[in-house]
């Protein structure tokens, strides 16, 4: 179940939108529990972390949609902000409340659906992802997102993460395969890079956390697609 | 002076492989990485056992014995790489002749020095590495002391031909010494050597000419984009300049309008207007000037066309890239996106989405456009009929970034990446 919050003043763009959101579950079997505010001020009242994904009109009588979304920002880092607007381009502010996409009014119901399978499936991928790993006395279980980078040494593979560094036996390329769900690559043939932690990139070496690791020529241009791939993907 | 002993054939066999490899590494595979040595370990092993085997015929079966030699190589050279049956004919020609030249110039050394010693004593061999290494070392290095053209070297018919001409005639005329009756002596190894040398500095300044044709066109072709979306800027900056002006006096208008009437409704619908104008203002600016007018440009295109376009757009930290530079990306991105798009025949489904943001020390624009086809991508991952994207990921390559496409769930999406230079 997908908690849905719809913010908009006008009663008949709220019931539009509440079909498409049923027509949605029509026809990608989603559930969803909708519940509507009817201004930006209604919300705020109030306001728990609930919900998952907030469609935000950006024009409302007395708190508007980006006040609203910034003011949502502040307590929810989480949400997904969906901007109903009539305008076509929405610059900085956007950008800044961490929306980078919006629908435009009229809305139609394919650009409205488009948006929302782009949402749930942003939802899908932001699970925790641990990694269980044998060390000395049992196995520990790790958040792959702490995680800054892996180094390949012998027959073990040293772990450097926020929580701390150790090593683990093991090949850097089984580790390799357990986390291909996980946005990490190579940067040279020793080390595997969470591309969540990369801070930077210079000539050779990249900034991966607090550590400044080399780039190597054959590997740069995969692990810059890569790096690409996974800062471009959905944004935010 | 008795007869000389000629080349060993296995010597033979090891000069073409390695020549035939010292030019793969440019072209594209037709096949995954393990296929592809795999296939490559089985030519070499197919072509040493077959010259090996064949090493005694008499002299009448020892052309058809080359020509099947050298077939071995064209058909590898086709079969596994990417290129055309005349490019083929080229590499294998080039290739051909340098094998040709390596393996004489040993085999004289190897004479001049020790004539009595067997070809599989250890200092053979150690004379054998050396004259290979140092000839496909200095070949090696002359291939790649100078900037590639990116991409595939497309090799004409009249290239390809002139290749082949040279390596036969050189190859006919480096072995007329050894026509039967003819005593084989050292001055028919230094012309056979001199004529192979001849050759491959002939095909080697062809290649030079070709590679720099290709770097050449490959220039003009991104001047001419670079220069069109500029064009386009210009103009359309005009045009937007214009608009802004009508705004302006709009504005002005309403205020005046305001002070004479005094009836509630009109007010409300003047307020609205302005309303309107205000938020055309404050919506177009992403923090740069030259996207403003880029964004603002292409999504009237858009409207004109029925494509809903949306951006949400930072543009602050672009400032490291020329108008140029940002004309061509966001102009060519965007055009390709409208192409593809406009292909669609339902309006509802002709979307576009712009996104310009930064995150670390990293500036990400990303184009999205619905298309339900895949569009077929080339070896490079763009788009067979894109040529233009292609001057988009060479600007792109200069300041350091990375470009990617990919297409998912009826979305095609161009990523590029920049690594913000540090202004400290």
């Amino acid at each position: 179940m997908i908690r849905v919050a719809i913010v908009e003043d006008d009663a008949e763009v709220q019931g539009v939108l509440q079909e498409y959101v049923r027509r949605y579950t029509r026809q990608y079997g989603t559930e969803f529990e909708v519940t509507v505010f009817a201004d930006g001020v209604d919300i705020l009242e109030d306001y728990r972390a609930v919900y998952d994904i907030i469609f935000l009109d950006v024009e409302m009588k007395h708190l508007d949609g980006m006040t609203t979304a910034e003011r949502i920002r502040q307590m929810d880092a989480d949400v997904i902000l969906i901007f109903i607007t009539n305008m076509a381009q929405y610059a900085i502010r956007g950008y800044s409340v961490g929306a980078l996409d919006y629908v435009l009014k009229p809305v139609p119901y394919f650009a409205f659906s488009q948006q929302l399978l782009k949402a749930v499936a942003r939802l899908e991928k932001r699970a925790k992802h641990y990694l269980t790993v044998p060390v000395e006395g049992g196995l520990r279980r790790l958040d792959t997102a702490s995680i800054y980078y892996l180094e390949s040494e012998g027959h073990r593979v040293h772990f450097y993460t926020d929580e701390g560094d150790f090593s683990a036996p093991g090949a850097l390329k089984a580790f390799e395969e357990k986390l291909a769900d996980c946005p990490f690559a190579r940067c040279n043939s020793g080390y595997l890079v969470n591309l969540a932690q990369v801070r930077e990139l210079r000539q050779s070496t990249v900034q991966v956390g607090p550590c400044e690791l080399q780039v190597s020529r054959p590997k740069r241009k995969a692990f810059l697609a890569a790096l690409t791939d996974y800062i471009g993907g959905e944004g935010s | 002076m008795t007869a000389l002993p000629d080349i060993p054939r296995l010597y033979t066999a090891l000069a073409e492989c390695l020549a035939v490899l010292l030019f793969t590494p440019a072209l594209a595979p037709r096949f995954s990485r393990a296929v592809t040595g795999g296939i490559t370990l089985l030519w070499a092993a197919v072509l040493s056992a077959f010259l090996g085997l064949t090493g005694n015929v008499p002299g009448g079966l020892w052309i058809p014995c080359m020509v099947t030699a050298i077939g071995l190589s064209y058909l590898y050279l086709w079969g596994v790489w990417s290129i055309t049956l005349l490019e083929a004919g080229y590499h294998c020609a080039r290739a051909f002749i340098l094998a040709e030249l390596a393996a004489s110039v040993e085999w004289q050394l190897h004479c001049a020095l020790w004539p009595a010693r067997g070809p599989w004593e250890p200092l053979s061999l150690l004379l054998l590495a050396l004259v290979y290494g140092a000839l496909f070392g200095i070949m090696c290095y002359l291939q790649h002391r100078r900037p590639q053209p990116a991409g595939h070297l497309q090799i004409g018919g009249s290239a390809a031909l002139t290749a082949v001409m040279l390596a036969l005639t050189a190859f006919a005329v480096s072995n007329l010494g050894f026509l039967p009756g003819s005593e084989i002596n050292m001055s028919i190894f230094s012309i056979r050597t001199l004529v192979d040398f001849s050759g491959v500095l002939i095909l080697s300044v062809q290649h030079e000419q070709l590679q720099e044709n290709a770097l050449h066109s490959e220039l003009a072709a991104m001047d001419e984009v670079l220069h069109r979306q500029y064009e386009q800027y210009k103009r359309s900056k005009e045009g937007i300049n214009l608009i802004n002006r009508r705004y302006h006096e709009l504005k002005i208008q309403l205020a005046r309008i305001r002070e004479e009437q005094d009836q509630t409704k009109q007010n409300a619908a003047i307020a609205a207007m302005e309303q309107n104008i205000r938020q055309y203002e404050a919506e177009n600016k992403t923090g740069n000037p030259v996207l403003d007018t880029l964004l603002t440009a292409k999504s009237m295109e858009c409207q004109e066309k029925q494509i809903r376009m949306t951006s949400v757009a930072d543009g602050r930290m672009l400032g490291f890239l020329t108008i140029r530079e940002l004309c061509t990306i966001v102009g060519v991105a965007l055009d390709n996106a409208i192409a593809a798009v406009r292909a669609e025949p339902d309006p509802e489904k002709r979307l576009i989405k712009v996104a310009v943001y930064s995150q670390g020390g990293f500036a990400m624009l990303r184009f999205e456009h619905y298309i339900e086809a895949a569009p077929a991508l080339d070896a490079d991952g763009l788009p067979q009929q894109g040529s233009d994207l292609k001057s988009v990921r060479t600007t792109v390559g200069q300041h350091g970034g990375s470009m990617t496409m990919h297409w998912e769930n009826n979305w095609c999406t161009l990523r590029i990446l920049f690594p913000l230079p540090k202004n400290k």
